[in-house]
């Protein structure tokens, strides 16, 4: 019994020392993480219920911001600004990527790299340059479009100076912008479809539209969920576009949900209501994506 | 196992504590300045901060620069944490936001103890730099705007240059004629304190008895659909992004403040000259605002802060750096002042007007400014592109903008 008791105790005291190396090498990363995320996300909690506008300390408020922010028209707005750019963009850059890598998985390797490359290039640009010369694209009179347009006798739209245009321009740009990422994920995902089932499905006599709705598109389904996901992300965090492109104008038409948080604390400085803004943003993008994870038993297909 | 990691981790945190050492005391003061310098503006605000050097060599000045809307977001979280430079750029627009909240140091009794006479500054800008009991920040420039002519462009299209502007209808048919050559007209689209500009040298006031901004007038409202219909009648560009057709030689008019005009005289191979604004109605006051220093609440060397504020804000700076470069208006009354503008090699012709209309200049300020013009300048942009008229647009705007200055 003696020599059990031993045994265990040097057991534990070996387990105890060993829990002690691995949480010294998790240890930095771990810091980083609470206190470059968690406590800022805490304080951000804590000042979205006060208000304050940095120069004086912050006056507590309770839950007066968000009850004012629900019924503010100008957030409301934003809001639905976001709403649009992310139907708009989410599932034309997710079909477009998926077109385009289906194509550039074909036998031509080198005209593959060749687009690959090209199609790529945008991604890795900064998107302050890109949105800068989209701006002189879109330009009225004197852009290229306008000029496209005045050459086959058609008036150009007004594309960043009409409400109804300005959103659907940064929606565009940024497809442009995100489609070499996207077609990069297809690709990864068309290149771990087994040829067996390509195979089979020839033999059952289908074409290639069938082999692409029957047997591609099914086993694409995790990448285009990933894809979704992370889609639906990014596009509620849309703010370089907007900025640079359109200042949220005109009017406020293209103000995106960030761009909006900016403007509350960094030009108006109100961070109490910008903190407010972005937990609700927070809690919007969490709710989409569980939602979305929820809904993947339906149509996700992860069979190897 | 764990005491070599252990052994590790303290070698780690000496190596640490080794590595960070005290500065040495050179005796000497250092202080900070804190600016939005560009490569253009440090070469200008250089010379006097060397002469400053020179004069006290006692002071280290460190200066910080950022770009202009860098600047405002790193003030703001350096008053925070409580670490704003000991002296740092300021502008009318945005100074009483400091000065309300305790961020500038009040130099009523530096002034006093300097015998240093704020009546050596345009007193309509210094309304901007006080509390209501003592003053927190002296100007350095001023700035207000006039129109700036291609006479060029108006020679080639038969128009008349008018040294002392048009009137309504000669300023249309003038445009019609310009349009005609093939130039754009006019670019005057002001969304920021440029829109008050206009409307109070058209004789407007634009504040009520509350103190509040008030854009649901009826003359606001014409003159604001005045020059949308330029845009649509096709005298005025719509916005054009960054590309300045003023420069390239398309457009005959623009508005601007003196350090524009210094810019296009810099640059431009063309007649240019100011004018005022075309107008039926004499004796409208011009809204001017401008550039300032102040000294942090918190610094810890106020003394020397203000030899430095007192040297950047001097008359001689406004001579050598601001009048002399055409950069913006000397705030200060002086002839040497008022001359340095006129015989800078950037002037125009008629430089002088916009000493002149110092004169009679005000400034229009009220509650929650920054957020109200947020507002207006997002339905100005409505206005200007012909998406809503001006009536429709400023009463939307009033309303919105009353709720935020009733907050």
């Amino acid at each position: 019994m003696v020599g059990g008791a031993t045994r265990t105790k040097a057991y534990l005291k070996r387990h105890r020392n060993e829990r002690l190396v691995a949480l010294s090498f998790l240890a930095p990363n771990l810091i980083g993480f609470i206190a470059l995320t968690v406590l800022p996300i805490l304080a951000t909690i804590y000042i979205s219920l006060t208000e304050w506008n940095l120069l004086k300390p912050p006056q507590w408020l309770g839950f007066d911001n968000y009850l004012k922010i629900f019924v503010s028209k100008r957030f409301l707005q934003t809001l639905g600004n976001t709403a649009y750019y992310t139907i708009a963009s989410v599932p034309v850059g997710i079909i477009l990527a998926v077109f385009l890598a289906v194509l550039m998985n074909g036998p031509r390797k080198k005209l593959n790299t060749f687009f690959r490359i090209v199609y790529y290039l945008p991604v890795i640009s900064s998107t302050v340059a890109v949105a800068l010369i989209w701006k002189f694209l879109y330009a009225d009179d004197i852009g290229l479009f306008s000029y496209f347009f005045s050459s086959i006798g058609l008036t150009a739209p007004k594309f960043l100076t009409s409400t109804q245009w300005s959103m659907t321009s940064v929606v565009i740009m940024s497809v442009w912008k995100g489609l070499g990422y996207n077609i990069i994920l297809v690709l990864a995902g068309l290149q771990g479809i087994a040829p067996t089932y390509y195979e089979a499905a020839e033999i059952d006599g289908a074409n290639g539209w069938d082999r692409f709705w029957r047997v591609t598109l099914p086993m694409l389904t995790p990448t285009l969920f990933f894809m979704t996901i992370m889609s639906v992300i990014s596009s509620f965090q849309v703010f370089d576009q907007t900025k640079i492109l359109t200042d949220g104008g005109p009017g406020f038409s293209s103000t995106s949900i960030v761009y909006y948080i900016y403007n509350l604390g960094f030009v108006n400085m109100k961070f109490g209501a910008a903190c407010t803004v972005a937990v609700v943003l927070f809690a919007l993008i969490l709710l989409l994506s569980m939602i979305q994870w929820a809904l993947q038993k339906k149509w996700v297909n992860y069979d190897a | 196992m764990a005491k070599k990691v252990l052994a590790l981790v303290l070698t780690a945190l000496m190596a640490i504590s080794m590595l960070t050492f005290a500065t040495a005391d050179s005796g000497k003061v250092d202080l900070r300045l804190f600016f939005w310098f560009d490569v253009t503006d440090l070469g200008d605000w250089q010379k006097t901060i060397d002469e400053f050097k020179t004069a006290h060599p006692e002071i280290n000045v460190i200066i910080e620069g950022a770009s202009w809307e860098q600047y405002w977001t790193k003030l703001q979280t350096q008053a925070t944490s409580g670490s704003v430079a000991d002296v740092f750029g300021m502008v009318s627009m945005y100074s009483q936001d400091y000065i309300n909240n305790g961020v500038t140091l009040g130099l009523g009794d530096l002034m006093k103890a300097d015998n240093l006479d704020p009546s050596m500054y345009y007193q309509a800008i210094m309304s901007a730099y006080s509390d209501g009991t003592q003053y927190h920040c002296l100007p350095y420039d001023m700035s207000t705007m006039l129109m700036l002519v291609n006479k060029d462009i108006l020679a080639q299209c038969g128009v008349d240059f008018k040294p002392d502007g048009y009137t309504m209808d000669e300023f249309m048919a003038a445009m019609k004629k310009i349009k005609d050559g093939g130039y754009y007209g006019v670019n005057i689209q002001p969304k920021d304190w440029a829109y008050y500009d206009i409307m109070t040298r058209a004789g407007y006031n634009l504040l009520d008895d509350k103190g509040h901004l008030n854009l649901n007038q009826d003359g606001v409202i014409k003159t604001t659909q005045w020059m949308a219909d330029l845009v649509k009648d096709g005298y005025m560009p719509i916005t054009t992004p960054d590309l300045d057709l003023f420069a390239s030689g398309k457009l005959a008019m623009t508005s601007v403040n003196p350090e524009w005009v210094s810019t296009y005289t810099k640059t431009m191979k063309a007649n240019l000259d100011v004018i005022p604004y075309p107008t039926d109605v004499a004796g409208g006051k011009c809204v001017a605002e401008g550039g300032a220093w102040a000294i942090y609440s918190g610094t810890k060397h106020p003394k020397e802060a203000w030899e430095l504020l007192k040297t950047l804000t001097s008359a001689k700076n406004a001579v050598s750096m601001v009048g002399a470069s055409h950069r913006g208006i000397p705030p200060t009354t002086d002839e040497a002042s008022k001359e340095s503008m006129i015989n800078s090699p950037y002037a125009v012709p008629h430089s002088q007007r916009y000493i002149d209309m110092l004169a009679s200049s005000t400034r229009v300020d009220y509650p929650h400014r920054t957020e109200v013009e947020t507002e207006m300048k997002a339905e100005l942009s409505l206005i200007y592109t012909g998406e809503v008229s001006a009536a429709d647009g400023l009463a939307e705007f009033q309303a919105t903008a009353d709720d935020i200055m009733n907050q």
